[in-house]
């Protein structure tokens, strides 16, 4: 039997003596009040990082059942509870996903076919949301670390040709859809803010350096009190706004 | 099939005793039998000479011994193997396009080069494969009885589908596969597929590939051509639709070439288009300002210099109102996305969006028009300033009952419904509802409660347990390995059509004739239902899922009510079908605008005459065809052909089955540009160019060179290579594999052989007589 975590040492201890003084143990989901509405996959770019890290681009894979998990409690997004592979180098696994979140703390490389296939991808009408990871060399703070954010703030345009990539303003939709924000909530890294990739006038990609997933993942812990929170509602933003854009 | 015998004998030994112990044991009797023998032949009744006693004692023993030997249960056993287990056939595919075909000035085509280079492996590869199984293809891909066939195969095709058509020969592989596959070719696929999935696939299923690169002194030729212009058919006055101009150019080394689009005599966007070396497919996307009604000619100008090539066409723009759209979201799905932006490249619709109150989003899509709407209207007014509304995954407790019957009572005085429900519990909670009395289709009964998927549950539960700060990299990446099934979707299936149905909404939807292949949406989810109301009118089908009485299930049903339309969509909404095409078809685009018109009752009978079918270049003597729509009128359409020297040609055009829709053909007699002008009865005109060229313009005859290097890192990703180097070293392997596989074992007794029988009888009766003659009897 492996071994328990502090958290589970306490979880198993509230609800021990709960059922000891006869009350329901404490319920952590919230009930789904909303209607659903049809099953929507959850796919992850399989890409190679920099000198060929085949490993990088699946960190943390709890954060993204974290955000799911955050989606389908407070909206009536139906996302798969489990997410997908979609490889980059294979555009027909990456057209199965309406949306693709590509993550990774190393600067992606890129070769042309998978520039090739983004770009069509992205023609067809997919969304992207590329975040960084923020690579600390171990320690999570360092301010030397938006390898996957700058590299992709040159890969982006280039691999749309005619689009442009800039940061968006406070007062953009993708922070006001459903949850409001005064400004893009920041984990860690260097706070470059939300960038939007525009093209023929509409907003078809989003790269983040602030690392909102590992917020998904253990944000509270890692970066202090109600950084889960923000960055949950943050991807949520940012996934219905991609689903509702008006253009 | 090579296969090699072997016989060898065996000696079975008795019940329970092992060889060597039972024929031990039987030399040992067989001793002890001739010693007997020889011993009772000592003394006889009458005297015998010695020589005689010997011949006795020879025949007595040969016959002991040939039985002890059988009783020793020899047997002959031939065994037959397959030569190699892992022989399979070796299929040759011969490109057979006119690339391949036409000679050059020395009248050598490619293919007779491939074919000599094959010739001088190909006894190796007999030798080495069980069988050689022959394709040949331009197009398509068809099955041949030999290399000679291959080669005089009758059909030259005008396109190489090289790619496609080896991913087929590697799909189509019978059971245990193919031992290799060698294409004739010189590399070169006119379509805008590219390799790297052919690799994938022959490499993931086994199948090494080799090349025969044919080669001749066909002088290299560049081509810049447009090869469209696809502009709506009509746009509104004052509104700003998007042209879309598709580049076809061969060039042998990298460049830009200028490109350039005006608006009678104004350029309205310039830019360079980027070409790298070989062919090239580019779209090219202007947004292009209308002006007042009438007809708007645009042309293309690609290039400069001698090498320019220019196009038009012309864009009717009316005075037309706007169908203004109401799309209501009772839950959120990405489908909402892709129908916007095709409604959004259609002036002729304005989206505005309303959300379930519940959902609290914002409201992002907006009408042009200033609506005040946060809610679903509670009254037919509220309704009144939209042409079409959707009610799109919507649950029935999500509308009221005045809002239901303000629905109703909008499509009775004319609106138009467009429902849309993917899942059956959706589809339930609809029943018995007011808003089902105006839907073609009968739900079913009410959803069961839900039951917790546990499998699912399980899954997140294991997720969780992997991920967050208390694990390292190692358990995540382990994650990864033990899920390889993550990846993939359920398939798509296309949309089926109900036999025998002829109706111009079909046509509409799907184009002519139940629509070409490509235009025939899919869809990954459905609803089901009970059933279709007698008013119904089916417009698709499941392709294979029927109902309990052995109907196929409906997918898309239309009917009126009222004097409004109602359809039902019981899919998806599609956005798989549009993400699973290229970005430079636009079925799904245009069947959502088709869709809405039709619900807006924008007839093409009743709109302006355009061009719903146009080739914009053709070669001499190929018949193009065309077809008018939205002509009005008792009679067809003046249609004139003017040729390059100015000389007309009237063209007769035939009624479709859609209202105001007409076909016509028309062979060009020279080449150069052609003015294609209609006029229809109200004097409503429209017209269009044809460049005509001397020759099949095709890439087929660009004059390129054989794609040498790209054809051997293709054959080298998969385990194969280029046969013009000459015969495979893993070809000599598959010869000299060992034997292994027992194909068939027979094994025979000797006692069952009547020779054997016939000589212990010789022993023994040879005996008798002897014994006879020397009165021993």
């Amino acid at each position: 039997m492996s071994q328990l975590t502090r958290e589970q040492f306490l979880k198993l201890l509230a609800a021990g003596g709960a059922s000891f003084l006869g009350l329901n143990p404490p319920v952590t989901a919230a009930p789904d009040i909303l209607h659903k509405g049809p099953l929507m996959p959850w796919g992850r770019l399989k890409f190679v990082a920099e000198n060929g890290d085949l490993d990088d681009w699946h960190v943390h894979p709890q954060g993204d059942l974290n955000l799911i998990d955050t989606i389908r409690d407070e909206t009536s997004v139906n996302i798969e509870k489990k997410w997908k592979v979609a490889d980059v180098a294979d555009l027909a696994s990456m057209t199965q996903y309406p949306f693709l979140f590509m993550h990774a703390e190393l600067a992606p490389a890129l070769d042309d076919a998978a520039r090739k296939n983004l770009r069509e991808y992205l023609l067809r009408g997919g969304f992207l949301f590329a975040e960084d990871c923020v690579h600390g060399y171990g320690h999570h703070g360092s301010h030397d670390n938006d390898f996957f954010f700058l590299s992709m703030m040159d890969e982006l345009p280039a691999i749309l040709p005619g689009s442009k990539i800039e940061r968006l303003p406070s007062d953009h939709p993708v922070f006001h859809c459903f949850y409001h924000f005064d400004k893009m909530p920041h984990m860690q890294g260097i706070p470059h803010g939300l960038h939007g990739l525009t093209y023929n006038g509409r907003v078809v990609a989003l790269l983040s350096p602030s690392d909102l997933h590992c917020g998904w993942t253990n944000g509270d812990y890692w970066f202090g009190e109600g950084k889960t929170k923000a960055a949950t509602q943050m991807g949520t933003n940012i996934y219905l706004y991609a689903m509702t854009q008006s253009v | 099939m090579n296969s090699e015998r072997i016989v060898e004998w065996q000696f079975g030994g008795g019940p329970g005793l092992s060889p060597w112990l039972c024929w031990s044991l039987l030399l040992l009797g067989a001793i002890a039998v001739i010693v007997l023998t020889a011993y009772f032949y000592r003394h006889t009744l009458s005297a015998v000479t010695w020589r005689q006693r010997m011949i006795f004692v020879a025949l007595r023993s040969g016959f002991f011994l040939l039985l002890f030997l059988c009783l020793a249960g020899p047997s002959r056993v031939e065994r037959t193997y397959d030569a190699d287990p892992n022989a399979k056939p070796l299929v040759i595919v011969v490109d057979h396009s006119q690339s391949m075909t036409v000679p050059d000035q020395r009248g050598t085509s490619r293919l007779s080069s491939a074919v000599h280079a094959w010739k001088k492996v190909e006894a190796d590869a007999i030798h080495s494969f069980p069988s050689l199984r022959y394709f040949t293809f331009s197009s398509s891909l068809a099955p041949v009885a030999d290399l000679e066939s291959a080669v005089n195969h009758a059909d030259s095709g005008a396109e190489t589908h090289l790619y496609d058509s080896l991913e087929q020969v590697v799909k189509d592989a019978p059971p245990g596969g193919y031992g290799g596959i060698v294409c004739l070719t010189d590399g070169l696929d006119t379509t805008n597929t590219t390799p790297e999935n052919l690799g994938a696939l022959a490499l993931q299923n086994h199948r090494p590939l080799y090349f025969v690169v044919g080669q001749n002194q066909q002088a290299p030729r560049e081509t810049l051509l447009v090869r469209e212009m696809g502009v709506p058919g009509q746009v509104l006055r004052k509104s700003q639709f998007t042209a879309t101009v598709v580049v076809e150019a061969h060039t042998i080394h990298e460049r830009d070439v200028p490109i350039s689009l005006w608006m009678e005599d104004h350029s309205v966007a310039q830019a360079n288009l980027h070409l790298h070396a070989g062919a090239n497919l580019i779209p090219w996307q202007v947004p292009v300002n209308s002006e007042e009604p009438g007809l708007l000619h645009l042309a293309c100008r690609l290039g400069d210099g001698a090498e320019q090539e220019s196009t038009s066409t012309a864009v009717r723009v009316v005075a037309q109102n706007q169908a203004h759209v109401l799309f209501y979201q009772g839950t959120l799905d990405w489908g909402f996305r892709f129908i916007n932006v095709a409604l959004r490249s259609d002036p002729s619709f304005d989206l505005t969006s309303l959300y379930n109150p519940n959902l609290s989003l914002t409201q992002l899509v907006t009408s042009s028009k200033e609506t005040a709407l946060t809610e679903m209207p509670d009254k037919v007014d509220g309704f009144k300033p939209f042409q079409i509304v959707v009610l799109a995954n919507a649950f029935a407790d999500q509308l009221s009952a005045d809002q239901q019957a303000a629905l109703v009572a909008y499509v009775q005085g004319g609106g138009g419904l467009l429902f849309i429900v993917s899942d059956t519990d959706m589809a339930r909670s609809f029943s018995g509802t007011p808003l089902e009395s105006m839907l073609p289709v009968v739900f079913e009964a009410p959803p069961q409660p839900e039951n917790p998927d546990d499998k699912l549950t399980q899954f997140q539960e294991m997720m969780h347990d992997v991920g967050g700060s208390g694990t390292g990299r190692t358990q995540e990446g382990a994650f990864i390995g033990d899920n390889p099934g993550q990846t993939g979707q359920e398939p798509l299936k296309n949309f089926a059509f109900p036999p025998k149905l002829q109706h111009s909404k079909v046509a509409d939807l799907f184009g002519a004739a139940g629509g070409a292949p490509q235009s025939i949406p899919k869809f990954a989810m459905y609803a089901k239902v009970h059933g279709v109301k007698s008013g119904g009118e089916v417009l698709a089908i499941h392709p294979g899922d029927k109902t309990d009485d052995n109907k196929s299930r409906a997918l898309l049903v239309s009917q009126r009510f009222g004097k409004g339309e109602v359809t039902v969509l019981l899919t998806d909404a599609l956005w798989r079908w549009r993400l699973s095409l290229p970005s430079t078809v636009h079925d799904p685009e245009v069947f959502w605008q088709q869709l809405f018109r039709l619900l807006s009752r924008q007839e093409s009978g009743t709109g302006s005459l355009r061009f719903g079918v146009q080739p914009f270049f053709a070669s001499l003597g190929q018949v193009s065809l065309f077809r008018l729509d939205g002509a009005v009128g008792s009679t067809a359409p003046v249609i004139t052909a003017v040729s390059p020297k100015g000389q007309s040609q009237v063209l007769v055009a035939q009624s479709d089955t859609q209202a105001g829709s007409y076909s016509f053909k028309f062979t060009p007699t020279e080449p150069g540009k052609w003015h294609i002008q209609a006029e229809d009865g109200r004097g409503s005109q429209m017209e269009t160019l044809l460049r005509v060229f001397n020759v099949d313009h095709a890439a087929e005859l660009s004059g390129l060179p054989p794609d040498t290097d790209g054809l051997r890192k293709l054959a080298e990703s998969t385990g194969g290579s280029l046969l013009n180097d000459g015969t495979p070293d893993n070809w000599s392997i598959s010869k000299s594999s060992n034997i292994t596989a027992l194909v068939s074992k027979h094994s025979e007794p000797l006692w069952n052989n009547w020779a054997i029988l016939l000589i212990g009888l010789g022993f023994y009766t040879t005996e008798l007589v002897w014994r006879r003659r020397a009165k021993l009897l």
